[in-house]
């Protein structure tokens, strides 16, 4: 049972990637990037990463994802106005550099040979909380320096023009 | 006590920081008073740890933070207070201190002090971390640091552009030497895993055995390294120009302190050249030519500050000729007086300079013949603390002992014979200049007073080149031997000479100098009536070294930097357009004269392929960001395919 | 139970389709997009091994990549926004301003 939910969530996961790829309106795209990503969520929870899976849908699902489908409304993107066909022309060589580089995953893959089984053990969030606040704190710091020099850039970019 | 030695490199540092970030806030007058305060509190951390016993206790450590942790390898932000880094640090921040009171008169006119004390404070902090730290990743920090604000002090007047490019010289030639210490320090890593200064010689003098070949590739590394930043041969030619920086920066740092870095690095790393006795000796060699050089050269300036700039090459040169010879200890007694009476020299030289309407030409300051009575006591006893003038200056004991330590060198009489030389030739250059500056003086018109904080630095200096070799008398001699009892078991002690001998070098080392100045009087009196030295010229431009290099080093650098340039340019899309376009002229030329001959066909052909070349290689650049994105995945899908094979 | 080979091979698929996606598409909309489906590969493969490994850091890794996607995201959807509005279009085709200026020579 797990095994088929779990390549069941991973089919949807890169088949809603992959859709984004041909979709032709951004509203579109972005409901199946919200799909993949929530696959991903279920993921990390079978896995065994719950707090990742909450923080998944809270952070990426939600707030990231509400971040696009706003700037989409407010750009008011239609297909054939100001848009390419989904995929333009000369998509060939592209395409081929991407399958070169799953094939050079892959061999990656094949070529250590893990081929041990994941033991599912659950990884509470106390122990994440403990390894952030333990010896990460000062990496916590940082990303709260780089979170607020984010919020000052974008407040500085979105600011009204004084002319 | 060993809570608080972060404040020795750290109130320097948070001054610069201050200055650096909040000088906004603050007035011009201001800086030079937070500045000074920064130094005090160094200067009075390092007092207290005198008063707490840190001269005869075991090594203070302090260990603030653990810089970096990659696997068992942690060096730390941690520092080491013994007895060589307390000479050191008592040293630096003494003169530190009195040069900063000194800066508060000296550049009180100038609009950009936030720059100048910002850079002042920075480069106290990098020698003070330089000193103390325990490990040679944080000494190399400190390293830099005192080279970055070497290049930026000496270039201070930047607008100018012959102190601009001379401040780049400093800088780019100090990095020779940079590297090499860089290099040297990736090697011990390399073999020990370690970079921690104690357990890295400790190691070293366990694993390695005495003259094989890794020692000696360290200690060559690390030396090249002390002869950058202390203006050694070959490496000597930055410290002249770099006189262009504002006189207390030349005291401070080109005279005091920055120069003896190479001299410290090499007492802190010794047992790696007792490992290797070639290195060892190379080092005396090195110094001893040295010697001669800046000596001979110093006896031809006629720049004041070029004077005093060649005699500190020559007397760092005695503390290389001590190190080699493996008396640390001397080494170090002449790095403290010579920082003492050579801050003198400079403070009184810049005083000289600025009250004269900035001559630095020693027959016009004589012509000018204004000059208060305290320039010239200071100026002559440090005229004579330079020159070893007998008994009564510091500079006569610490050069006598190094000279008498000199002869049961290896070699020792050959090295003790030109030492000796070079300490006449101190004479004769040093006393030159004081009888051209102060002989046959009248005072004209009236000097303005010189201000106080300047008379303090300067009465302060000069008492401290008097006195301060009172603590190591010579060899067989009533009176002290603290210094080299104090330093044995750190450093080590040079084998001595038997006494007679000792006392027939001792006697030759006081006849000198006074031998030397008698000659000055008489070079002075017939320089006056239009003699001139043989090889002035020569000597005046520091033995040609610039030229030598312009032929050997940069004009090869530059013929090549030229024929990359034009294969590039042949190459670059930019002259393909040009050929084209001219191309174009010539086929419209042609057509009009010739009229579709070959001639023509054969040109439009040409211009066909150029124009071919220029499209295929101008699409490179489209700005599109798609094509951009493709190109950077197909090199990293590259990469990683030629890893994979 | 799932073999960690398995994990990283569905993170492969993801980081490859995201570049498909950057590479392929020429709307700066959906090069963002694919862009986080690149950064979700990542994810996958810091806590399937996490996992392997029964440590926590895999967990702590994506924590910090989602920092930095969020502080990435916020800063580029802005800028698609000023793009949009200087220049009418988020075609990256048509962003072509950084183009050598090749007619009037080299520079």
């Amino acid at each position: 049972m797990y095994e088929i939910i779990f390549y069941l969530t991973s089919a949807i996961a890169v088949l809603a990637a992959s859709a984004i790829l041909i979709a032709p309106h951004p509203v579109h795209a972005a409901l199946y990037l919200v799909i993949s990503l929530l696959a991903l969520a279920l993921l990390f929870f079978l896995l065994g990463a719950p707090l990742l899976a909450a923080l998944q849908v809270m952070i990426y699902a939600g707030a990231i994802m509400v971040l696009f489908l706003f700037l989409i409304m407010v750009m008011n993107l239609r297909p054939g106005q100001n848009q390419s066909a989904p995929l333009a022309s000369g998509w060939k060589g592209p395409a081929f550099l991407a399958l070169i580089l799953l094939l050079e995953l892959l061999w990656i893959l094949n070529r250590f040979q893990i081929t041990a089984t994941n033991n599912i053990t659950a990884i509470e969030p106390k122990a994440v909380g403990l390894a952030l606040f333990g010896p990460y704190l000062l990496v916590v710091e940082v990303a709260a320096v780089l979170l607020l020099a984010a919020l000052v850039a974008a407040l500085y970019l979105s600011r009204k023009e004084r002319s | 006590m060993s809570q608080f030695l972060w404040l020795i490199p750290g109130s320097p540092m948070l001054g610069a920081l201050i200055i650096a970030l909040l000088g906004g806030y603050l007035k011009q007058r201001h800086f030079s008073i937070l500045a000074s305060c920064a130094a005090a509190v160094a200067f009075l951390t390092v007092l207290l740890a005198w008063l707490m016993g840190a001269a005869t206790s075991q090594p203070l450590q302090q260990t603030l933070y653990t810089w970096i942790g990659v696997g068992n390898w942690m060096p730390t932000i941690g520092f080491t207070l013994d007895r060589l880094a307390l000479v050191m640090v008592s040293v630096v921040s003494s003169i530190g201190l009195l040069i900063h009171i000194y800066s508060i008169t000296f550049m009180a006119g100038d609009s950009d002090q936030r720059r100048y004390y910002f850079f002042l404070n920075l480069f106290l902090a990098g020698m003070l971390l330089l000193i103390l730290a325990d490990n040679l990743l944080l000494l190399y920090l400190g390293w830099e640091l005192v080279g970055l604000c070497s290049f930026a002090l000496i270039g201070f007047w930047y607008r100018d552009p012959l102190r601009a490019s001379a401040g780049r010289k400093a800088f780019i030639t100090t990095r020779i030497g940079d590297l090499s210490l860089a290099l040297g320090i990736f090697l011990l890593f390399n073999e020990f895993n370690e970079l921690s200064v104690s357990v890295l010689l400790a190691n070293a003098t366990v694993q390695w055995e005495t003259g094989s070949q890794m020692p000696i590739l360290a200690a060559l590394l690390i030396l090249g390294g002390a002869i950058g930043k202390s203006a050694q041969l070959p490496l000597q030619i930055w410290l002249p120009d770099a006189m262009a920086g504002p006189s207390p920066v030349s005291a401070l740092i080109h005279a005091a302190t920055m120069v003896t870095a190479g001299v410290y690095l090499i007492a802190r790393t010794y047992p790696l050249f007792e490992l290797a006795p070639q290195v060892q000796w190379s080092v005396a060699a090195i110094g001893t030519l040295t010697i001669i050089y800046g000596a001979s050269a110093a006896l031809a300036q006629n720049d004041i500050k070029r004077v005093l700039a060649y005699s500190t090459i020559s007397q760092v040169g005695y503390m290389f000729l001590a190190l080699g010879c493996g008396a640390n200890a001397l080494a170090l007694l002449h790095l403290t007086t010579h920082a003492f009476f050579k801050a003198l020299l400079f403070l009184t030289a810049g005083t000289m300079i600025r009250t004269n309407d900035n001559e630095h030409n020693i027959h016009n300051l004589g012509k000018r013949g204004n000059h208060s009575s305290l320039i010239r006591w200071c100026f002559l006893i440090g005229a004579a603390s330079l020159a070893g003038f007998p008994i009564i200056t510091a500079g006569f004991y610490s050069k006598e002992a190094i000279l008498t330590a000199t002869w049961s060198a290896p070699t020792g009489p050959l090295l003790w014979a030109f030492a000796a030389f070079g300490s006449l030739l101190t004479a004769v250059y040093i006393f030159r200049v004081y009888f051209f500056v102060f002989q046959g003086s009248r005072s004209g018109s009236p000097m303005p007073p010189i201000p106080a904080p300047m008379t303090w630095s300067l009465s302060i200096l000069a008492l401290a080149s008097l006195v301060v070799g009172f603590v190591e008398f010579p060899e067989g001699w009533p009176g002290l031997h603290l210094w080299s009892d104090w330093l044995r078991d750190e450093l080590g002690s040079a084998s001595h000479p038997t006494l007679a001998t000792a006392y027939s070098l001792q006697f030759i080392a006081c006849v000198l100098p006074l031998i030397g100045i008698g000659v000055a009087l008489v070079l002075v009196r017939r320089e006056k009536l239009g003699f001139e030295l043989p090889l002035a010229a020569f000597l005046r431009t520091g033995w040609n070294f610039d030229a030598l290099y312009q032929i050997i080093l940069i004009r090869p650098y530059f013929t090549l930097a030229r024929f990359f340039k034009n294969v590039e340019a042949l190459l670059i899309e930019g002259t393909l357009q040009k050929m084209t376009r001219s191309g174009m002229t010539v086929a419209t030329a042609c057509r009009d004269g010739l009229e579709y001959g070959v001639l023509n066909k054969s040109i439009t052909g040409l211009l066909a392929g150029l124009r071919l070349g220029h499209m295929r290689l101008s699409a490179t650049q489209n700005g599109l960001l798609s094509r951009y994105a493709l190109m950077i995945s197909a090199g990293a899908v590259f990469l990683l395919g030629y890893w994979l094979w | 139970m799932i073999p960690l080979s398995h994990s990283l091979t569905i993170a492969a698929l993801l980081f490859v389709l995201g570049l498909a996606i950057i590479l392929l598409r020429r709307e700066l909309l959906f090069i963002l997009m694919g862009l986080e489906v690149m950064f979700n590969g990542v994810a996958l493969t810091a806590i399937a091994a996490g996992q392997y490994w029964n440590n926590p850091d895999g967990q702590v890794l994506t924590i910090f990549l989602m920092v930095v996607t969020a502080a990435e995201l916020a800063v580029a959807l802005i800028l698609v926004w000023l793009a949009f509005e200087h220049l009418k279009t988020t075609q990256v085709d048509m962003l072509t301003r950084l183009k050598d200026d090749t007619k009037g020579g080299a520079p």
